[in-house]
């Protein structure tokens, strides 16, 4: 593997099942050490995606590499680690045994194992039910265990599908804690999730995914902070007003019932030039309007704005 | 190889956490308890007649013995279906494979583990109970079957034929699917087999061919037949004196085509599994 290979690379990452596109041409990067949110609504295509990754699922087409090696090369394998979105483990095995388990089969040696396994139990607070059998656990934590599964052997490339889908409150502050401390120690994290917030608080960059698609790939901390909505009414809309609007805006949606626009632009700085050009071509303006848009709303103007 | 072992590790550490071991460790010294005493009655019985030949009180014997070992040839393919259809299947079903399908082996590895556990385990299982029943006829009757090791053996392969079958239809099909899959095509060889016997002692070919079909597809009670054939006195085997004698018995060929027969199958439940998306 060389060190400057992407984390996660694919091009063309195709799903069909029957006549159903589950993924459709899915093209990503992820750089070493990022932590990347993979946003969509219920049944985008996500948990397809990562499987298709993980060697779990057959692409129907497309290439995929992880850490700069084809998917399901076993030392790929090896260095990335996966907590599934249906976390079900063997229940009848106790919580000690269910990690000393994965390790030995990541062929992590004994030693490692005596140190790390009650490390990683510290960590995720289960250290009193280490020998508790998994079918008392509850849904946190059984949660919890998957999540320190996936770190047992040190990945450089982790995969979390929905991570914090069974917890509460202090455990989703736990797993938003330990993608950070993974990301400080330069492991790659793949954040598969629905939650906006979630993403928005720790991941670096995050791509929307709906229908089987990425629609927009972009940091999370500049949309909420620079990502301006502006809200246009005028007299008149004409082809020609909107085709000029699109120098300063790749995303114009149009109300035209109410004389309305809508641009996405970066910053506020274009609205006095935007403004003038409306005026000077003769276009009754009534309202010019900016405000900053949350990664919801930008999530659901690139979700609903395919559909 | 060792990650092989790991999972077959699991298989019998399961069995013992889900109390499957010890449940049917405690009904297996049932059944060989009340075996026991079914065989000290009837011999006290028998011992009445004083004017039976040793011969046929010898094959009385073999007879009683020759019932236990058939009913431990019913409950081991019973058990073997049972066990080997829901292993993989029921772990897919439930997503719990995804977190082991994910580690660094092919998934073939999950295949083989699985399919090595379980014939372990039900193969010490049936020895178990087929050394429990030999000596508790042995103690009262002092009599031992000919060809006793290799009988055991072949009615463990007969458990491993199963086992393997259940583990295949498990790499494609749900549970349930592939345990009537896996009775279905056990309760065909099992007609065969009969076919095979009747026809092969009326003397009309057409039922022979169709027994040998019915082996070649599932070879289970054809590895049967050979057991019972070896365990039985030659005079009782040959005058087709109990339900158990077999004038023709399956040759060594068939054992052959037994050992290339699970071979294939593990090859294929490997195969399949592998292109199946989890």
């Amino acid at each position: 593997m060389s060190q400057s290979a992407p984390a996660i690379e694919t091009r063309d990452l195709r799903k069909v099942y029957g006549t159903q596109v589950a993924v459709d041409a899915l093209t990503l990067a992820v750089e070493p050490g990022e932590a990347f949110g993979f946003l969509g609504p219920n049944g985008a295509g996500k948990t397809t995606s990562v499987k298709m990754l993980l060697g779990l699922v057959r692409p129907t087409s497309g290439e995929a590499r992880l850490l700069g090696m084809p998917i399901g090369d076993h030392a790929c394998r090896q260095r990335v680690g996966f907590l599934p979105e249906d976390f079900r483990f063997h229940e009848w095995l106790r919580g000690y045994e269910f990690l000393d388990l994965h390790a030995r089969l990541y062929h992590v040696s004994e030693s490692v194992r005596a140190r790390r396994i009650p490390e990683l139990l510290e960590m995720v607070d289960l250290a009193d039910a280490a020998q508790q059998a998994l079918g008392t656990y509850s849904k946190g934590m059984l949660q919890r265990i998957g999540l320190a599964q996936a770190l047992v052997h040190d990945p450089a490339l982790v995969f979390l599908d929905e991570p914090t889908s069974g917890l509460d409150p202090l455990g989703r502050r736990m797993v938003r804690d330990v993608i950070k401390r993974l990301s400080e120690r330069g492991v790659t994290v793949f954040l598969n999730s629905h939650l906006l917030s979630e993403v928005e608080l720790t991941c670096t960059r995050v791509a929307f995914v709906a229908h089987g698609r990425v629609r927009l790939v972009t940091d999370p901390r500049s949309v909420r902070g620079q990502v301006v909505q502006v809200d246009i009414r005028v007299g008149s809309l004409d082809d020609g007003l909107l085709a000029g609007l699109h120098q300063w805006s790749g995303q114009v949606v149009v109300d035209a019932q109410h004389q309305t626009l809508t641009l996405s632009l970066p910053d506020e700085q274009a609205l006095p030039e935007i403004a003038r050009w409306i005026v000077g071509r003769g276009v009754a303006l009534y309202q010019i309007a900016p405000r900053h848009v949350s990664l919801e709303e930008l999530f659901v103007q690139v979700v609903e704005g395919e559909e | 190889m060792r990650d092989i072992l790991i999972i077959a590790q699991l298989t019998w550490r399961e069995a013992r956490r889900r109390k499957i071991m010890w449940t049917a460790l405690g009904l297996g010294l049932a059944l060989v308890g009340l075996f026991t005493l079914s065989v000290y009655l009837v011999v006290r019985d028998m011992r009445g007649y004083q004017d039976v030949s040793t011969i046929l009180l010898d094959s009385g014997y073999n007879m009683l013995l020759m019932t236990g070992f058939y009913a431990i040839s019913f409950l081991s393919v019973m058990l073997a279906v049972l066990t080997s259809v829901g292993t993989l299947a029921g772990e897919v079903s439930t997503h719990t494979i995804q977190s082991l399908a994910v580690k660094p082996f092919r998934r073939g590895v999950l295949v083989l583990g699985k399919w090595l556990g379980l014939s372990a385990l039900l193969s010490c299982y049936i020895i178990l109970l087929c050394a429990g029943i030999t000596l508790g006829t042995w103690l009262i009757t002092r009599h031992l079957p000919s060809n006793l090791v290799q009988g055991v053996l072949l009615i463990c392969l007969q458990a491993v034929v199963m086992i393997t079958l259940g583990i295949w239809g498990g790499a494609r099909l749900s549970t349930v699917a592939n345990g009537v899959v896996a009775f279905m095509l056990w309760g065909l060889a099992f007609i065969g087999g009969w076919m095979e016997q009747i026809g092969g002692a009326v003397g009309y070919e057409p039922l022979v061919y169709i027994g040998i079909a019915s082996s070649l597809l599932v070879p289970s009670e054809a590895l049967w037949k050979m057991a019972a054939a070896g365990m039985q006195p030659a005079v009782v085997n040959s005058l087709m004196l109990t339900p158990f004698s077999q004038a023709s018995p399956p040759s060594t060929a068939m054992l052959v085509y037994t050992l290339i027969y699970i071979a294939v199958v593990v090859g294929l439940a490997v195969r399949t599994f592998a292109r199946r998306d989890l």
